[in-house]
This record gives structure tokens, C-alpha cells and sequence, in this order.
């Protein structure tokens, strides 16, 4: 990591420097990957607290929301949301243990291990949201 | 991973406080989806179900702790990207004073919006 001191301005081409994945090893292609999706999270964030604000309206406004979002086209939405979570935070171990130089030789394994536990968690949250 | 690394959005504190606060919310969202989504016979739940739920003082601090920790998190990976698309200097002071009143004013509307829900 470079301190502030070291922080020239960049050029495009130079700034974009987490995206371009090409030459990457897996854990940078993950990184970026995860990138793309912390901002979809963020974006699912700010979605789901205008959505909360329904419960101003009260009782019988909120829970007609919620009955259109038992939808299956939003249950499906919700299982997408949850596959998000799931890469987030299981990579995010992986990031940690990378920090403090854990399993750094066998990171590919790690991730492929944490990838199985994540479809795991997901097929149980799917089996739960449509009452399968 | 060196060339996480070489990335310059994060600075050690940073990065760790990321870490740290990544690592709480692998706690604190699988308990919200639990409480506030799979504990019902039905996802989502019911207003009623919503109140009984914020009316728990352990589930409303920890609802109040996931608002503030979530936050911190997106608005930081948010910082992060933008630092690395080569923000600095005073624009980088100026991102920092946004970010924190958006966190601010944000925590203050969850906590509102919570407080007015278990009031009903």
C-alpha cells in the first residue's frame, strides 16, 4: 500500500488500474470482480431504504408492498441479491486472510472452498424465500 | 495479491477499518436476513411483524449497529474507488467531508425511521 506522499495525480489509463483484468491472477480478477459488485450492493443499499420508508405510509400501504414483493419475479430478484452477499462477504474472508499473509499460497483453493460453502448458503436461501 | 496491494485507495487505517467492519457485517446481515426475512412464514415480512420485530431492544441495537456499520463500509469502498480513480488533495478532503454528512444524515434516518416503527 502506498501512503499519501506517493499519491500522484493519475492519467486515466493509470487510475482504471483495478479494472483491467487481462494478465491478472485469479485474486486480482476476483478483486475487481468483487468491486463491480460491492457497487451493485451499494446501489441495492440505497433501493432498500427508500423501499423501508413505505413503512411511514403504514399498515396497509406497507403490506401491499410487501405482498407484490412475494412475487416470484422479486423473490428471483432477492435470490440474485442474496448471490451478491454471498460472493461479497465470502471473498471479503479471503481478502482478510490475504492481509495477514494466511494461506496465501493456496488463495485459489480458499476461494473455490468458500465459493462451494457460498452455493450451499445460497440453494438454502432460495429453498426459504420460495418455499420450495 | 501485491497488486491489491498497490492499490491506492486504501491506506493501512483504512483498510483495516474496512476489514474490521466487512468482517462485523458477516455477522450482522446473516442475522437481519434471519430476523427481519426468514424468521416469519412469509419474506418479506408483515408490518406487525416488523414492529414486534424493532420492539425487541436486542434486535433494534442490532438493527442500529448494522445501519452504522453498513454504512461506514459501502461509503468507504466508495472512497476506496474514487481515491484510485485518482482523487486528492482538496478534492479529496472535500470527498471525505461528503461522505461522512451522507453517512450522518443517512444513520440519522434509519435510526427515525426505526424509533418511529417500534413507537406505533
Amino acid at each position: 500500500m502506498l501512503d499519501d506522499v506517493d499519491r500522484p495525480a493519475l492519467r486515466w489509463r493509470e487510475s482504471a488500474a483495478w479494472f483491467p483484468v487481462r494478465r491478472r491472477g485469479l485474486g486480482f480478477r476476483v478483486f475487481a470482480f468483487n468491486r463491480i459488485v460491492a457497487l451493485l450492493l451499494t446501489a441495492y443499499l440505497a433501493m432498500h431504504f427508500a423501499v423501508i420508508s413505505s413503512l411511514y405510509l403504514g399498515e396497509p400501504a406497507y403490506d401491499r408492498l410487501m405482498t407484490l414483493f412475494r412475487s416470484p419475479p422479486f423473490l428471483a430478484f432477492d435470490v440474485a441479491l442474496i448471490l451478491a452477499l454471498v460472493y461479497h462477504g465470502l471473498d471479503g474472508i479471503r481478502l482478510v486472510l490475504v492481509t495477514l499473509t494466511v494461506g496465501t499460497r493456496h488463495q485459489e483453493k480458499i476461494f473455490w472452498g468458500l465459493m462451494a460453502a457460498g452455493l450451499v448458503i445460497l440453494l438454502y436461501a432460495t429453498v426459504r424465500l420460495f418455499r420450495i | 495479491m501485491e497488486d491489491v496491494q498497490r492499490l491506492r485507495g486504501y491506506g493501512p487505517w483504512a483498510w483495516i477499518l474496512q476489514a474490521a467492519s466487512g468482517l462485523l457485517l458477516l455477522v450482522l446481515v446473516p442475522a437481519h436476513l434471519i430476523g427481519q426475512h426468514f424468521s416469519g412464514n412469509q419474506s418479506p415480512i408483515a408490518y406487525a411483524q416488523v414492529v414486534a420485530y424493532l420492539r425487541r431492544p436486542i434486535s433494534f441495537a442490532l438493527e442500529t449497529l448494522l445501519v452504522a456499520t453498513v454504512l461506514f463500509h459501502a461509503l468507504g469502498g466508495i472512497r476506496a474507488i474514487l481515491l484510485d480513480l485518482g482523487i486528492s488533495g482538496s478534492r479529496e478532503r472535500s470527498l471525505n467531508r461528503g461522505l461522512i454528512g451522507i453517512g450522518v444524515f443517512l444513520f440519522v434516518y434509519g435510526l427515525v425511521l426505526t424509533t418511529f416503527v417500534v413507537t406505533r
